[in-house]
């Protein structure tokens, strides 16, 4: 054997050992995403608002129905159908509507879909949820129209708004704070997004942030939404870490009733799936905010009308 | 002596007074159901709580668990009957929805009461796993028909 030829097997071997380690290592790292994306699915409650478990929606094929005060929205499919899901998307495109709250072709979506919370996500873990959605079986669901009043039927008043209250963002962790409260603070602002619907709401649909957490009668599904601030009268103050971590993980209060409504579907789609220490960041991050006396309903007392 | 209002007429407003008692009756036998199912509620949210008391904070007698157990898995037995009574419009956060279909909703009450049952049996057993899961699936139990049963505060 001349030693050209050897030489030539030996490098392509090498080639071949390393072009298996580069593709293996991207099929491990594939999975790593969606495996991570699944997760993120679970702390960004996607299934909570586009599976309509009431009716037995399939699921993310949206469906769900929210009754506001502009009007009454359905949740879109989100499963990877081409026609009547995402499945026709690009990984920007998804980016693009979480970042900026615009779909393909310029749709500008009304801020019942929290973009304004998931713009702060990060890439990666936006890249980890697209690539998740991605493997989720697709459903040929049509997604409803919404049931508008005649002023809010026209996208460009979503295009208005954002000129007037959103513009994007990106978490920035704090430096003063700990690890924990950080990882707390982007779990609660960009991912579970409960300042949504636990922050009252100005009269043109913009979180009046100076009452953050801090409840309000006219929440999603026209029902009172507590005050999640530490406030000891009309907030969770009196509630214990351990209170807290309860509730979040099984929908058990402190006197042992049990949460009811859309916060039961948080729990049970998306809080409870959360790894230990997720929760414990938000509980940390809940603790440590600014308590706001404001009396909605009282989380842990009972009342006369429980039943 | 002729009558000064016709018969008919008496009749008639006799009638009218008699349809109106049923309403009056009914609100207040209403106001005691919601009562009575408050108190049977209660009582299963103050055992639980007990029992979660014992099992995780450590608190009162761990041989209280199965009078605990038990009263809950009797309560879990009257959450049918509680319910039985259909009280449309009274101060109550139980949805019209239990009436509508109460063959759904009594499933959902016999769900609970055989978590209650499990929870009774782990702690015949005195294996610990055992309890905490039985308490966690009596949660869920709960939890199934307050979603779909009962309204948020307002």
């Amino acid at each position: 054997m001349s030693g050209g030829g050897r030489g030539a097997r030996l490098a392509c071997t090498l080639f071949a050992a390393l072009a298996a380690l580069v593709l293996n290592q991207s099929a491990f790292a594939q999975q790593d995403l969606v495996q991570r994306g699944r997760y993120l699915l679970r702390a960004a409650g996607c299934i909570t608002c586009h599976t309509d478990s009431e009716h037995d929606g399939a699921f993310l094929a949206g469906g769900r129905r929210f009754e506001t005060p502009f009007g009454t929205f359905y949740s879109p499919n989100i499963t990877p159908d081409k026609l009547h899901g995402i499945g026709a998307w690009t990984g920007a495109q998804f980016v693009t509507a979480l970042r900026h709250g615009i779909g393909p072709g310029w749709k500008y979506y009304y801020p019942v879909f929290p973009y304004p919370a998931f713009a702060a996500m990060r890439p990666e873990d936006m890249r980890a949820l697209w690539a998740y959605l991605r493997t989720v079986p697709p459903s040929a669901t049509p997604s409803r129209n919404h049931e508008l009043p005649w002023y809010m039927r026209w996208r460009i008043v979503n295009w208005g708004w954002q000129l007037l209250f959103f513009h994007t963002t990106t978490f920035r962790a704090d430096p003063t704070r700990s690890a924990l409260w950080n990882r707390g603070a982007y779990l609660v602002r960009a991912l579970a997004h409960c300042g949504e619907c636990h922050t009252p709401r100005t009269s043109f649909g913009s979180l009046d942030w100076d009452m953050a957490f801090a409840g309000t009668r006219n929440g999603p599904e026209n029902n009172a939404v507590p005050n999640i601030t530490p406030d000891p009268e009309t907030g969770i103050g009196s509630w214990s870490r351990a209170d807290l971590l309860e509730y979040l993980s099984s929908g058990m209060r402190p006197d042992a009733d049990f949460a009811g409504g859309m916060m039961a579907d948080v729990i049970d789609d998306d809080l409870s799936h959360l790894r230990h220490d997720d929760l414990e960041a938000i509980v940390t991050y809940l603790l440590a905010l600014k308590p706001i006396h404001n009396p909605i309903s009282r989380p842990s007392r009972t009342t006369e009308d429980d039943f | 002596m002729k009558n000064v209002v016709p018969t008919r007429i008496v009749a008639f407003i006799t009638s009218l007074m008699l349809m109106s008692l049923p309403v009056v009756g009914f609100s207040q036998s209403d106001a005691a159901a919601i009562k009575y199912r408050r108190a049977v509620m209660k009582g299963q949210a103050g055992h639980l709580g007990a029992m979660f008391g014992i099992v995780k904070g450590g608190a009162g007698r761990a041989s209280d668990l199965s009078a605990h157990a038990r009263a809950l898995h009797e309560l879990t037995g009257m959450i049918e009957s509680a319910f039985k009574q259909d009280t449309m419009g009274g101060k109550t956060r139980a949805k019209s929805k239990i009436w509508d279909d109460y063959e759904a909703f009594k499933a959902k009450a016999a769900a609970a009461d055989k978590a209650s049952g499990g929870i009774v049996q782990a702690v015949q057993s005195g294996d610990q796993d055992a309890i905490g899961k039985a308490l966690g699936a009596m949660g869920k139990a709960c939890k199934a028909c307050h979603k779909k049963y009962r309204k948020k505060k307002q």
